[in-house]
């Protein structure tokens, strides 16, 4: 075999390997009519920080962000941006949880006016993580004055398992859900040189969560 | 001759039979140093990835908060400006936090208070209304090599020290907190303890702008110190009405009951 069919191999494995994710999005919707986005009005994601056994990744946030952002008539506010300019008061301690305590702090007339002044419209909150939840095999290296290399086979799984809701801040109404659960494997393989192939689990649950979201203001 | 190190191409004959083999003596040496060098190295990189130091960096908001009418003088001492976690007990951990919560404190001190000013040593008496002095009682971390869990946990316990104008104490306002961020491919075990100790801080300040006016031997002083300046301001009301008329009295300054009447709502008080 040649080099460079050698190489077309193993890319090709790696595409085919590497696309090995799966997953699946459920969505739930108060009615079937688009959502309503006037110019100027924004939309910002943010990630649910509170629980203790997990935390909603800060990457996958951005990634929903710039997935939202590729619908044309929505702006999306950057998540650290949003948090900074309220500060305290979507911090993991006092975010509200839900929207009776949105609207209550919404009363507060400095929030409110700082909120309004960023043209804020809906806010989606993101709960989730991804985890490993299976680990098999080995990869064992070594390395001396005459060289190294790594020598084994080890694989994983990851699941992402995440909850997009979106909140409406003029109605003060929750219009949709989306989880999305994704679900990969990714292998180590070394003879001489480790060879990873990693399954985009987050990645490709950013993309489904995201684009699921974009059809809520699209159609 | 080794013939392995011939064939690798690093001898270089010579016509000299006895100067090439010193030329290859020397090479062989020069081989096993770089070795060495690079085992050394390698180990140190080892060694070094075991321990984490941490010096703590960020920036914070102003945070969005009603003032309270009070001047403060907020003291950080040297212990808590240079305040550093060290674990030696297992893996070496440290993280210094010493600077980035003097940056927090001064941050939130002028956002609540009307007037902040700082100093590094605790004053006799002062012309403001309250001594702030922050201390750090405890730290904690945990990481994934401990918990199993991908997450890096950082906890500050601060004792914030609240004495009056006359350095009579006020109260000793127990404050924890609390920071978590997790753990992602490539990122390095003291990028996350950063993360995690700046979610702690953003989290301690939180707190602060929240709950100062909640912690009950505060409230009964601003209580205190409201009703202080309604009866002076009334006072002074009064004592200037009855210089402009002598026979006129203000009966709303007093309750029927005739006692004072009960203060307003706090003003830092929100949600």
């Amino acid at each position: 075999m040649s080099k460079a069919s050698l190489i077309t191999a193993i890319a090709s494995l790696y595409v085919v390997l590497s696309g090995c994710t799966t997953t699946t999005v459920d969505e739930y919707r108060e009615s079937n009519e688009q959502l309503s986005i006037q110019s100027g009005d924004k939309v910002v994601v943010l990630g649910r920080r509170h629980a203790s056994d997990h935390e909603t990744e800060p990457d996958f946030i951005g990634c929903i962000g710039k997935e939202l952002g590729k619908a044309t008539a929505l702006n999306v506010i950057d998540e650290p941006a949003f948090m900074d300019s309220v500060y305290p008061w979507f911090e993991p301690r006092t975010a509200p949880l839900g929207l009776k305590r949105m609207s209550k702090m919404l009363s507060e007339p400095m929030i409110a006016t700082r909120i309004r002044s960023q043209n804020l419209r809906y806010i989606i909150w993101i709960d989730g993580s991804t985890e490993t939840t299976d680990r098999e095999g080995s990869v064992s290296c070594a390395i001396g004055p005459g060289g190294g290399g790594c020598f084994g086979f080890a694989t994983w799984e990851k699941q992402g398992v995440y909850e997009a809701i979106i909140w409406d801040l003029k109605d003060m109404a929750e219009h949709g859900r989306v989880k999305v659960n994704a679900k990969g494997s990714s292998y180590m393989i070394a003879i001489g040189l480790p060879i990873p192939i990693i399954a985009q689990v987050q990645d490709q649950a950013c993309e489904g969560i995201g684009k699921q979201l974009r059809t809520f203001f699209t159609g | 001759m080794n013939q392995a190190f011939i064939d690798s191409g690093l001898y270089s004959p010579h016509p000299g039979g006895s100067s090439a083999e010193d030329n290859a003596n020397s090479s062989l040496n020069n081989m096993r140093t770089l070795g060495l060098t690079f085992l050394i190295l390698w180990s140190a990189l080892v060694l070094t990835s075991c321990a984490t130091h941490v010096e703590v960096n960020g920036t914070f908001p102003r945070p969005l908060n009603k003032q309270l009418p009070i001047s403060s003088v907020v003291v950080f001492d040297q212990a808590f400006s240079s305040y550093r976690f060290e674990n030696t007990d297992g893996r070496e951990v440290s993280i210094a936090v010493g600077q980035t919560q003097v940056d927090l404190f001064t941050t939130v001190t002028r956002s609540l208070f009307q007037i902040a000013t700082f100093t590094n040593t605790m004053p006799t008496t002062s012309d403001t209304d309250l001594i702030l002095v922050p201390k750090v009682e405890e730290v904690q971390i945990s990481m994934p090599f401990q918990t199993k869990l991908n997450v890096f946990e950082v906890w500050i316990k601060y004792n914030l020290q609240v004495f009056d104008h006359k350095g009579e104490a006020i109260a000793d306002w127990i404050m924890s907190a609390y920071g978590k961020t997790p753990t992602k491919f490539l990122k390095s075990d003291s990028e996350a303890l950063n993360q995690a100790a700046i979610v702690a801080l953003r989290d301690a300040g939180a707190h602060f702008i929240i709950a100062f006016d909640r912690v009950p031997e505060i409230r009964q002083w601003l209580n205190n110190k409201t009703s202080q300046t309604r009866l002076s301001t009334s006072t002074l009301s009064q004592s200037k009405l009855s210089q402009d008329r002598p026979s006129e009295t203000r009966p709303s300054e007093t309750h029927p009951s005739g006692n004072k009447a009960p203060s307003d709502k706090r003003e830092g008080a929100i949600l």
